[in-house]
């Protein structure tokens, strides 16, 4: 058998069904077998290498599957590298593929050669060259493991492209089920429960380890036992949401959130990683508390904020011991603190939006860009479930947007999808329109078009004396035209009203649409931190 | 001062992702050195660092990350025995070639090439042992000096 077809049939026993890439020179030979085995695997054409690895991504984040992607040597492949740091910074499960020049011209700068596993070094969980056709079905086994096991990752199998052409044998395995390193004992949960029991202002902090771990259920054991307030990241949005749930902390988190993790004494935090955005002064965001960190990932253990006491592995399986050991708490004079730190702040048009989509569409996919839009979404939209927001946390990645909302409508064609982008970001990667277009995915694209660079502007109003430097993306683009062309029904929202009726049309569509928004461009994200303070010191209220 | 012992793949780029982790996360490393073990899929890489405990248990968690290394032991005077190599040529004429060779003999060097105006010294120790050498030979000319990085091996009783 033909390394390429090895290669498929290597999928196939990991149970991949849709791929996306796109094909040139060097991968030729795997084209050639998509093309024979079209009927087993799908393979979505992007318009770039880089929306190929963002669909990937979402297809992952949606499913909780390995996204797959393919790429060809030298510029396909440094074209996934934006996508791939993407999902690394979010731990989120991928394998990219890419071919690369005959093994006898690696190394001598050959037509489109780039070493794609150098590049990809620090983006990656690990990443590896096939230069064995022995080799090349249990790297694709082990990629598979390595990319779903403990804390999830993108995993890169480069393939020369005398590899693919090369006959080798393909004997059929069963998939090794992921393996997770729990690495601690029933001391550690004594001592947890322990410190959890001595404290009397605790707060439960979740990040996106819980619902990659599936411990939405133990979660709401743990806060209807202590009965303290619950508060989330950016990737933890949906983990959680019943009435005691503050909502998002850190830099543009919201007032009760952030007031509770001050005013607490003990802060639970399950699957987080104490990023900059979350703890933007890390010498004063553990001041008079203590810290229970619980995280599958050794090395977040005291990297980012040293924490008093730490439990290592996985979420689900470190709160299921947890639990029978904690006491049934009534004390709710902390919560009720904490609720009176609830703000209600006049209405601002993109929280409409966000409350248009929740009332008219609430089981919806929310994809976002990152910025200004993206907190907005995170701030005023209920996420009921994990996997309702798909954004890029950790690396920010402008432009991911599009890509992304294409991956998960294809992931799961009954449920809806609403991308919300910032005219910046859509401006980055909209040339991912022609494969909204090609397959005709029915996503609805709400555009937030102020015409400038929101928060980068923000930030300009703020710190660099309202010096607008290159931030004015004036207003060029006619959205109606562009919709048109990739054949996108389009409708233009100025108000509430305009919005909902647009949003209603929206969903009842079957094709996809693109509504154009309309926002002040000195609508701020408030509220905002300070970086240098506790996060209870606002610089924008 | 600390020291850490990988077990590694012995195969192509692993010495490029312990060492480009180690660049790209900012820690400091004294020296570095690697070579196979008695098991020739294996190398072992031995790196040594002089950073705070926390700096050190930050980079082993690290380190432990990547699928090519297969162990990580921290070591340190009281574990393990360590050594390291090095090689000078010193500049050493009539004047100053018996002095030269006194040094050497109290630190057990060897004289391994000598010529009308240096001499080239093998020198095998400890750092400890190393510094105090280097204190008293640096009296003299050095032209050149080649070092390979401490090696080490876990005590008896610790392994």
């Amino acid at each position: 058998m033909k390394g390429a077809k090895i290669l498929i049939e290597a999928l196939l026993e990991q149970g991949v069904d849709t791929c996306f890439g796109y094909p040139g020179g060097k991968i030729l030979d795997v084209y050639d077998q998509l093309y024979m085995y079209k009927d087993k695997i799908r393979h979505i054409l992007t318009a770039h290498e880089q929306g190929a690895a963002h669909a990937a991504d979402g297809y992952a984040r949606l499913t909780g599957k390995v996204g797959v992607c393919f790429a060809t040597s030298g510029p396909g492949a440094t074209n996934l590298v934006t996508g791939i740091a993407t999902a690394y910074m979010d731990s989120v499960p991928m394998v990219a593929i890419t071919a690369n020049v005959p093994r006898n011209l690696i190394g001598t700068d050959a037509f489109q050669e780039v070493d794609i596993v150098g590049i990809t070094l620090p983006i990656t969980k690990h990443n590896v060259i096939v230069r064995d056709i022995d080799r090349l079905a249990d790297t694709v086994r082990e990629a598979f493991r390595i990319a779903k096991e403990g804390r999830p990752g993108p995993v890169l199998i480069d393939i020369p492209s005398d590899v693919l052409k090369m006959d080798g044998e393909f004997k059929a395995k069963t998939p090794e089920k992921p393996r997770c390193r729990n690495l601690f004992s029933d001391e550690n949960i004594e001592k947890a429960a322990k410190i959890i029991g001595a404290s009397k202002r605790p707060v439960i902090l979740l990040g996106g380890g819980c619902g990659i771990s599936g411990c939405e259920k133990e979660i709401e054991e743990l806060s209807s036992a202590l009965n303290a307030p619950v508060v989330s990241t950016l990737m933890g949005l949906g983990s959680y949401n019943k009435e005691n749930f503050f909502g998002l902390i850190g830099m543009h988190g919201k007032r009760a959130a952030n007031f509770s993790l001050v005013k607490s004494d003990l802060i639970i935090a399950v699957g987080t990683r104490f990023n900059d955005r979350v703890a933007s002064n890390s010498g004063s965001y553990g001041k008079n508390k203590k810290i229970l960190h619980i995280d599958v990932d050794k090395a977040e253990i005291n990297k980012n904020l040293i924490s008093h006491y730490n439990i290592v592995g996985d979420a689900k399986a470190v709160l299921k011991e947890l639990l029978p050991k904690l006491k049934q708490r009534e004390n709710t004079e902390f919560m009720e603190e904490v609720r009176l730190k609830v703000q209600t702040r006049e209405k601002i048009f993109p929280q409409e939006i966000m409350e248009a989509i929740e009332e008219l569409n609430p089981d919806t996919t929310m994809v976002t860009d990152v910025g200004q839009h993206q907190m907005w979404a995170a701030q005023y939209f209920n996420f009921k479930r994990y996997r309702q927001l798909l954004t890029s946390g950790g690396l920010g990645t402008m432009g991911y947007g599009l890509g992304a909302a294409i991956g998960a409508k294809l992931a799961d064609e009954k449920r809806s999808v609403t991308l919300i982008t910032g005219d910046g970001c859509f401006g980055m990667n909209c040339n991912e329109l022609v494969t909204v277009s090609r397959y005709k995915v029915p996503i609805v694209i709400c555009l937030m078009n102020n015409g400038v660079l929101g928060m980068v502007r923000q930030w300009q109003t703020l710190f660099y004396d309202r010096h607008y430097s290159h931030t004015d993306l004036g207003e060029t683009t006619d959205y109606e035209a562009l919709a048109k062309a990739y054949g996108l029904q389009y409708a233009k929202a100025e108000n509430e009203k305009q919005f909902k009726d647009a949003y209603a049309n929206a969903i009842k569509s079957s094709g996809p649409v693109l509504i154009n928004c309309i926002i002040g461009k000195d609508e701020n994200v408030a509220p905002m931190v300070s970086g240098s303070g506790t996060a209870d010191k606002y610089i924008l209220d | 001062m600390t020291t850490l012992s990988l077990i590694v793949d012995n195969s192509a780029g692993v010495l490029t992702r312990v060492s480009g982790l180690i660049a790209r996360r900012g820690f400091n490393i004294d020296s570095l050195a690697v070579g196979t073990t008695q098991e020739p899929s294996l190398s072992r890489i031995t790196i040594v660092v002089s950073c705070d405990e926390a700096t050190v248990t930050q980079m082993v968690d690290q380190i432990s990350k990547l699928y090519c290394v297969k162990s990580i032991t921290v070591l340190d005077k009281g574990t393990a025995k360590s050594r390291e190599l090095m090689l000078l040529r010193v500049q050493a004429d009539a004047q100053n070639r018996n002095d030269i060779i006194g040094i050497c003999n109290i630190f057990e060097a060897r004289i391994i090439e000598a010529t009308a105006d240096s001499v080239m010294i093998e020198f095998a120790g400890d750092l400890e042992k190393e510094a105090a050498f280097m204190s008293i030979i640096s009296q003299h000319k050095i032209l050149e000096l080649a070092r390979t990085g401490v090696i080490a091996l876990a005590k008896q009783q610790y392994i």
